[in-house]
This record gives C-alpha cells, structure tokens and sequence, in this order.
C-alpha cells in the first residue's frame, strides 16, 4: 500500500540530498532571487551522525524542511531509501516522507503550541494517525520515560512554560520519535539551552540513534558540539556545501579556507578538541546578503587566499583524497600545500 | 588598584505575589586594567548584577542591600542626575543587541560625537577626531562614520558600540553577552576587538558570559555564578586548569572535549528556585560529593589565596573531586554515596 | 547564538515593566473565558464598558416588555392627541409629533440597535474568519484572488455604499446587515490573514505537518484558536460601525420602515423639523446610539494589548 518501495539494503543511505535547489524570490520584487539552497548532495546512514555547519542564514534550515519534505524543492531530489521525490512528486509520497523523517528545531518553546499540555504534544502524531485514545497515552508515558522524564504523570499534565527548557526539548525529541522514524533532523538542538543541560540532550539524542538505528542530521553552529556528536561533517557556506568529509579528518586537517578560519577563531574552552594553527588567516568583512551571492565562489570578497579565478569560476567539490571521503569546493585547495 | 567595589549586593525582583532572590549578598572587586569575566549559566543573575550596577534594573528590580563603590563615592546612594552625569564617563556598557542601542535616524559617526560633545567640553572638531581614532582602533573604516545603523552589519554595529563605550575612556566598561546575535566568525572578530582594547587601554572590564570559550581567551580573572551566589572566584588559568567547586568542575565537563559524546558530563537537576529560600549549599542538590553538612550550612565564600576562593566546605578535596568528576556516571548519582566519601577520607591523590 | 532559556523554570522578562506573575496564554474555552473575565474586571475601563453593555443587552431582550405603550400608538388624553408632549409622569420621556410614546420607542429601538449590531458582528467575525484563514493558509491564486477582493472593498466609503445598496434595493434590515457586513469583514479578513501567514511558519505549526496532519486539523487545533483574540477585537470594531452605520442609514431616510430604530427615531424628529424644540425626543435616541458605541469601543480597548503586543509589558 505504500508507494515508497523500501530498500532493504543497510549499507546504502537511508536519506539522500541530490543536487538540492530551493530558490526564493526576494520579497522586494525585485529580480534578485534569494538561492538558500544551491546544489545541495548529501548521504545519511542509518546509525550515523552527520553534522552539518553552518551559520544562520546559509541555508541550513532550508535544507532541514526540504529533507523533511516540509518544502518543495526547486529543482533536485531527496531520496528516501531509494525511492526519489522531487518537486513532481506526488503529495501524497511527500506525506508519507514526512512521517519517516522527523525533525526538530532550536527553540522549544516555539516547537510546541502552549495552549496544549504535554500529553497532547505527545500523542498528536498518533492521533493525526489514527492510533486510539488509550494506547495513545501509554505510548506518551513510555516516551517520557524514555527521555528520563521520570515520574511522568508529573510530567504529562503539564504545560510548556511550567517546563524548563531542557526538558521540554526532550518531549519534542519524544514526539519526533512517536512514529518511529528512520531519521531524525536536528536542527541546532541545544544552541538556546543552557551549557550544563546540553550535554545531557546530546548523550540522548547518541543513545537514541543506536537503540533505534536512525540516521541524525544534526545541524549547527557551533563546531565544538559538532566535533563531539558527529561521524561526518559537511560545511555548508550560502547555500553551498564547501567540504565534507569524516570529522577527524576534516578537523585535523580542514582544507577549505571557511573551515581553517573557523577552527582557528573560535573561542574554545578545551585545547584538546582539536588543534588550532594558523591565527594569521582570517576572513575579511561579514556574511553577504543571501539575495546578493557574488559570483564565483561566493567566498572570495572575504577569503585571504582568493585569487582572480576565485571571482569567475564557481568550485565544484572534488575529493582530495584517494577514497573520496574527503571533498572540498576550493579552486586553492587542491593546488596548496598546507 | 581597585576601581569598582561591589560590597555585598542583593537584589530582588518584586512581583505581586513573592520575591525573586536574583543576587544574593555578591561582593567583587574590579581592578585597573583587569578583565574580569562573570561565568554562569541563565538565571545566575550575571546579567541582574550588571544592571544594578549600571543602575537599569527594571521597575520591579530593586536592590535590597550593599554598596557599589567607585573613588569612595557609593553609586546606589547617588541621585538619578549625579548618577547620570557619572554614567559615561566612568561607567561605559557594551550591551547585548546592537540594534536597540543606536538611533537608527542618526548616522553612527553623529551619535558617538554626540554622546562625547554631552561630556566634554571640546570642539566639534577635535570631537569627530576623536571618533574617527575610536572608530580606527576597532578597525572601522572611516567611511562608516557616516553610515546609519541598518547599513552596517551586525558585527560592524557591535564595533561602533565598543567604539562609543570606549569615547570617554572610561574607567570601567561592563560588557554584557556582546556577541550573542552575530555568526561564529563575527563573534570571533568582536572578541579579538575586545581583546586588542583590554591591551591598549588601563580601563577594568566587567564581563558577563554563559559563553565559557569567549571568557577563557579575553579574561585575566573569573568568577563564577550559581543560584545568585558567587561560587568561585580565581585567574583563568587556574579556574579552567584546576576548578575548585564541583559545579564549575561539572560545567567545564559538559563542554566537549574529545570527540564522542558519552564522554559529556551532563549535571542532572536544575538550578534552585530563587522564589524561596535556600537552605545549605545552593548547589547540593545536583552536588555528586555532597554530604549533611552541605544540607545544612551555607558555605562562605572561602578565601584560599589573594586571588582565589570558592564557596565549597570540601574545597581541600578538590583535587580528588576533579578526578571523579570527570566521569559522566558519577554525576548521575541523585543520593550521596557514602562510599564516594569514605573514598577519600585519605587523599589518594599522591 | 540567539537567547538563552532558563534553566530555573522562572518566566522572567528581560524588557522594563517586570515581572508579571500571570502567564498571558490561553489554555482551554473554560480558561479562556475565565481569563477574560479576569481581565474585564482588571480593566475599570473594560469593566465600565462591561456593564454597559450588559444593561444594553439586557433592555433589548426585556426591555420591550416593560414598554409602558405600543410604540406606534398615538396617545390620546381627555384634551386630544399628545404630540410632542415633554416629558411627564405618564410618558417618562414624553411623546413625539405622532403623540407616540418615546420611551416605548426607545425600548423597542434597542432590540433593533443590539440585535442588528450582533448579528452584523457575528457575520464579519465569521466571514472575515474564513476569508482570512483559507487566504493565509492556502495561499497562491485563492490568496491573491481574495486579497484583490479584500482590497476593492477597502476603497468603497462605508455609509454611502450602504445607502446606495439599501436604496437600489429593498429597505429592509437584512439588506442593511448585509451591506454593513460586507464593508466591514475587510480589516478582519486582512488581519486575521497576516496572522495566520506568521503562524504558519512557527516551528510547531511545522512539527504538525511533519507529523502527517492535515490543513483542517492544523488549522481548527493550532491556528484558529490563536487568531480568536483578533477576531474578537475587530468584532468589537464592527460592532461600532454597524450602529453608526444603521443609525445613519436610518436617518438619511433609508431605513426599514416597519422597525423603530434610534436612527428612525432620529430621522423623523428631524424631518419634522421638531429638533429645537422636542429634545426629549432627539436626546434620547442620540444618547443611546453614543452608549452603545461607547460601551463596545471601552470593552474593545481592553483587547487592543492583545491585538498590539507592543503595548504588553513584561511578557515573554
């Protein structure tokens, strides 16, 4: 009855980005068009954690619906399990999409609608599925207790702004895993919460994967979270993935010039997450308007190695390595030695 | 040289119903040319201290006691307009989000002339001078000057407020979380700013962060926060190498440190109500090395050196504490472990 | 990036203006209601407001029983007919040129006023609902379609449309309820729109949609309960505006013939010419129509936080 056939090899990815364009024109009228998502691949393995960094306003959140068939794409596909969905795509196959790959967002007081208490944050996936009144609210109390929300009946009555933040982020995790999704879509899950706490949503979200086998595309800015949860990492800058790679890699020798700047200037707390070099190389100036990309590579006004191809030529990712697992968009990077 | 003394500061939001026991009895010292960074997580009342020192505290914040000295004089005993008069001159503040503090009608080079020309007595001229070296130290082109708040970038804009704080050369700037709405790579630009005017001027800075990262690089001392209390004091090296208290220990463990995230440190509970009174130490609820005493007597901040204090009874055992509590699962303990206890009776730390 | 939340579970405000200890959400119809009696009574203006209101409603439900004469009566005495008698112990506020009772009138006339403003108010809070909710949500050719729509009844001048419409057609009372409706759903169908398009973008409107839900469930569970406030709000504005807009129909002479209204009431006393000397018979209308107004416009301000949060203090 399902039209999404389900592959049953686990070695291949259970989700895919390929070639993902979402292109929005600018609200000014004008002929600019804002390119928030532009070209976009990516792979997600069920059991793996591939992060995603990127800053606000390149495009990550974007991606996030796509992926989670909360938008249509412009042009590309997602690809769930081998079976593609693209903008011709019937909604129906997005519908069906949409229950397999869950998601969740930064802020959770604005994840739930607070007029509602737990209970009915809980089972509105269930109910919006057709699961009964009784089983529903065990299936609520066995999430809460999943989450360590524990006694639930202290927790299943009450209302969003009598929870801390901490914990109502663990009942939208538990709502996103209601329907027992494939893959789960983070999108910066503990940037509003406090230090202390976040470590705690992060070992969840790492048991979580394992006992269930999902895939989690944790998305973020902040590269120290990142380094700690990640497998994989992809670097997105503008809409554009500029490396990707295994995080060890990536980390103990980036390759791409937004990555080397980032690891060097960003404040860390440890020294042994991973090692900074170069304190030189910086970048010039701010984050461009996203309706205004220059041309080329969209990094070249503030990148200290651009040169004038840099301005004409977009960079394509092209592995640097035999294997090809580690890829980069970077004219300099595969002439440079560093 | 001491140049801002807060003496035993408390302060509480009054609502309708009961109080909210924001700070409680905080006491630190600002010395010249000293960064201090104010450590803690929301709700710590970092934010709560700065304003009662700034004197913003809204219309239900209230100091109930202590002293804010600066050269003898107390600050909360001053009239609004003496206060006024004093605020930019020795009291500069580098606030959270850029955009509400600068008139968007007025072009930024106008606003930081204006705001020296309302203190000083100099020439428009030497004023605008002045502004264009303010806005050269914080790397600002001198184009920007005539530039209106929404053409700048968010970095641009924290810059000319660094720059405009910085215009009276004032003795003391209390910088308030400057580099929450700006994209990593800003933040870090902002904060090499800061740093590069902590080297250039004598003024003490005052700096409040949950930001763990920012404080380790741009601050000389720390001191943390917990629950309206001031939990432990000390210079960054010591504080981030060697913790004393079992919440800082806890927090500097729940950022990562090596990849894999069942190595995180993840202190269960929360904070105390601040509605009520708190009984014992603040902390020892979520305290994995906590024991009756810690039940039933507040700690004093204790003096260990010049520099150093914690507000911890166990304080000598924080060698063996940092060693345990570098394990998750030592954390996740609700009930004091007797047997953690008697673990080190002795020191087993040779 | 972005704020932090509190771990300590403390709502707190970072804005001057504090704490406020009530937490400003709507939880359930009983909550609501209940909240916004609270609120009614916290409010002397809205209370004020209120209360009138009551009064009024309650005069237009009872009133006409207590009418001490048929309103269309002439009344005679021993002497002959009692035109424009000034108020006495039989006729409390005297009689017109017809030597009909006022007072009478002025009963009956409040089940007009109260009732047409109802029901005028219902039909805008409903239409313009609709028109808001499908617009907002749906989006595309349906949006632009209705906002066209929406736009050209913008242009059109209230009363005098009314007038023309009323005169081209039949005078009669539902013909002035339509008319007026058909103004006035235009602010609540743009306002209701514009809130629905930002709520359609908050997280957990997404988070139902990713759960598999339906338009209609998101929209009768998550959305419409969030506009109510507006709608309530430019209820209150319609309201206004259906009175004034009924009284003056009725007094430039378009009104229903068969009713007593106050605008009727007003019409006739000025057509005869009597306004100068009979001012028991304009006052009392007059006042009327202003209470009526004034009463909805009071209880309406007690909204207007809601509406415009920039007037909120303290909230998070």
């Amino acid at each position: 009855m399902s039209s999404i056939q389900l592959a049953s090899d686990s070695e291949s990815p259970v989700l895919q980005a390929k070639n993902l364009k979402r292109v929005f024109k600018s609200p000014l009228g004008k002929q600019s068009l804002v390119r928030a998502v532009d070209g976009v691949s990516l792979e997600l393995r069920k059991g793996e954690t591939v992060g995603l960094l990127g800053e606000t306003g390149c495009g990550k959140s974007t991606l996030a619906e796509l992926m989670a068939g909360l938008q249509d794409p412009s042009e590309g596909e997602v690809v769930f399990q081998g079976f593609p969905l693209n903008k011709k795509s019937s909604k129906s196959q997005w519908r069906e999409l949409r229950q397999r790959v869950q998601i969740m967002f930064q802020n959770p007081f604005d994840s739930v609608d607070p007029r509602y208490r737990v209970m009915d944050i809980l089972t509105e996936p269930l109910e919006v599925n057709g699961v009964r009144a009784p089983e529903r609210r065990d299936r609520a109390i066995a999430a809460l207790e999943t989450m360590k929300l524990t006694p639930p009946a202290e927790f299943i009555d009450r209302y969003p702004h009598e929870m801390s933040g901490g914990q109502l982020q663990r009942v939208c995790i538990a709502r996103a895993l209601m329907l027992n999704p494939s893959v789960l879509i983070a999108d910066e899950p503990v940037s509003m919460l406090d230090i202390s706490v976040r470590a705690g949503i992060l070992i969840l979200l790492d048991e979580l994967k394992n006992t269930r086998n999902m895939g989690i595309l944790h998305i973020s800015h902040d590269i120290s979270t990142l380094v700690a949860v990640s497998d994989r990492l992809l670097v997105m800058y503008l809409g554009k993935i500029v490396e990707s790679g295994s995080t060890e890699v990536l980390v103990s020798s980036p390759a791409h010039p937004y990555l080397r700047v980032l690891l060097n200037s960003v404040p860390t707390v440890h020294d042994t997450l991973f090692t900074k070099g170069e304190r030189e190389l910086t970048l010039k100036g701010d984050i461009p308007d996203p309706s205004n990309i220059p041309d080329g590579c969209s990094l070249w006004p503030r990148c200290p190695l651009a040169v004038e191809k840099c301005k004409i030529e977009t960079p394509k990712l092209k592995p640097l390595d035999q294997m090809k697992t580690h890829r980069v968009a970077c004219h300099m990077a595969h002439t440079d030695d560093h | 040289m001491s140049i801002l003394s807060v003496d035993s500061i408390s302060v509480e939001y009054q609502t309708l119903s009961d109080a909210v026991r924001a700070v409680q009895g905080v006491s630190l010292n600002l010395k010249e040319a000293q960064i201090l960074g104010l450590a803690g997580e929301s709700g710590c009342g970092k934010s709560t201290l700065a304003k009662a020192i700034l004197r913003l505290l809204p219309e239900t914040g209230i100091v109930v006691s202590g002293k804010i000295n600066f050269k003898g004089k107390d600050l909360l005993r001053l009239s609004t307009s003496e206060f006024r008069e004093l605020r930019w001159q020795i009291l500069a503040y580098i606030p959270q989000n850029a955009l509400n503090s600068l008139d968007p009608v007025y072009r930024v080079g106008d606003q930081v002339v204006e705001a020296i020309l309302a203190h000083e007595r100099v020439s428009r001229n030497a004023a605008l001078d002045r502004a264009r070296q303010l806005f050269s130290n914080v790397h600002l082109d001198e184009r920007s000057l005539r530039a209106y708040p929404h053409q700048l970038s968010g970095g641009m804009r924290q810059r000319v407020l660094i720059a405009m704080a910085m215009a009276l050369d004032p003795p003391i700037v209390i910088i308030d979380e400057p580099t929450t709405a700006l994209d990593v790579v800003t933040q870090a630009q902002v904060l090499s700013e800061l740093i590069s005017m902590r080297n250039r001027t004598s003024s003490g800075m005052l700096y409040i962060s949950h930001d763990l990262g920012a404080i380790r690089q741009l601050c000389n001392d720390v001191a943390v926060m917990y629950a309206g209390l001031i939990i432990e004091t000390g210079n960054v090296g010591d504080i981030y190498g060697e913790p004393l208290h079992p919440y800082t220990m806890g927090l500097l463990n729940s950022v990562p440190k090596s990849r894999g995230a069942k190595r995180l440190v993840s202190i269960p509970g929360a904070p105390p109500n601040l509605r009520s009174e708190i009984q014992g130490c603040a902390f020892h609820p979520r305290c994995p090395f906590r024991d009756t005493r810690c039940v039933k007597e507040t700690p004093k901040l204790y003096e260990i050196s010049q520099t150093r204090s914690v507000a911890c009874h166990y304080h000598h055992k924080a060698k063996n504490f940092r060693i345990l509590a570098e394990d998750p699962n030592i954390w996740q303990m609700p009930e004091p472990r007797e047997a953690v206890m008697s673990d080190f009776k002795e020191d087993i730390v040779p | 990036m972005g704020s932090q939340l509190s771990e300590s579970g403390i709502v707190r405000s970072s804005k001057p203006g504090g704490v406020r200890s009530s937490v400003v959400r709507i939880r359930s119809t009983k909550d609501f209601i209940s909240r916004e009696i609270k609120r009614i009574r916290q409010d002397p203006l809205a209370l004020s407001g209120a209360i009138m209101l009551l009064i009024l409603v309650l005069l237009a439900i009872f009133g006409p029983f207590f009418a001490p004469y048929d309103p269309w009566e002439p009344q005679y005495s021993e002497t002959g007919a009692l035109r424009l008698t000034p108020p006495s112990a039989q006729h409390w506020l005297g009689t017109d040129s017809n030597a009909r009772d006022i007072l009478s009138q002025l009963l009956y006339g409040s089940r007009i006023a109260v009732g047409m403003s109802i029901l005028a108010a219902s039909m805008i809070v409903f239409i313009g609902t609709l028109i808001g909710l499908t617009s907002g949500y749906f989006g595309g050719a349906i949006d632009a379609i209705l906002m066209r729509i929406t736009d050209a009844a913008f242009v059109i001048p209230s009363i005098p449309f009314v007038a023309v419409l009323v005169a081209l057609t039949r005078p009669s009372l539902f013909n002035i309820v339509f008319a007026i409706t058909f103004l006035y759903w235009r602010s609540s169908a743009r306002v209701v729109r514009g809130q629905v398009l930002s709520l359609k973008e908050r997280p957990f409107v997404k988070a139902s949609r990713a759960s598999g839900a339906s338009s209609f469930y998101i929209i009768r569970k998550h959305i419409l309960p969030n506009v109510l406030p507006f709608v309530t709000f430019y209820a209150a504005i319609g309201v206004q505006g259906a009175v004034i807009a009924e009284a003056s129909v009725s007094f430039l002479g378009f009104g229903d013939p068969g009713l007593m209204s106050w605008g009727k009431m007003l019409q006739y006393a000025f057509a005869i010419g009597a306004t100068r000397v009979a001012w028991w018979w304009v006052i009392p209308p007059g006042t009327m129509i202003s209470l009526l107004v004034l009463s909805v416009y009071l209880l309406r301000r007690g909204y207007e936080e809601v509406v415009n949060p920039r007037l909120i203090r303290g909230q998070r």
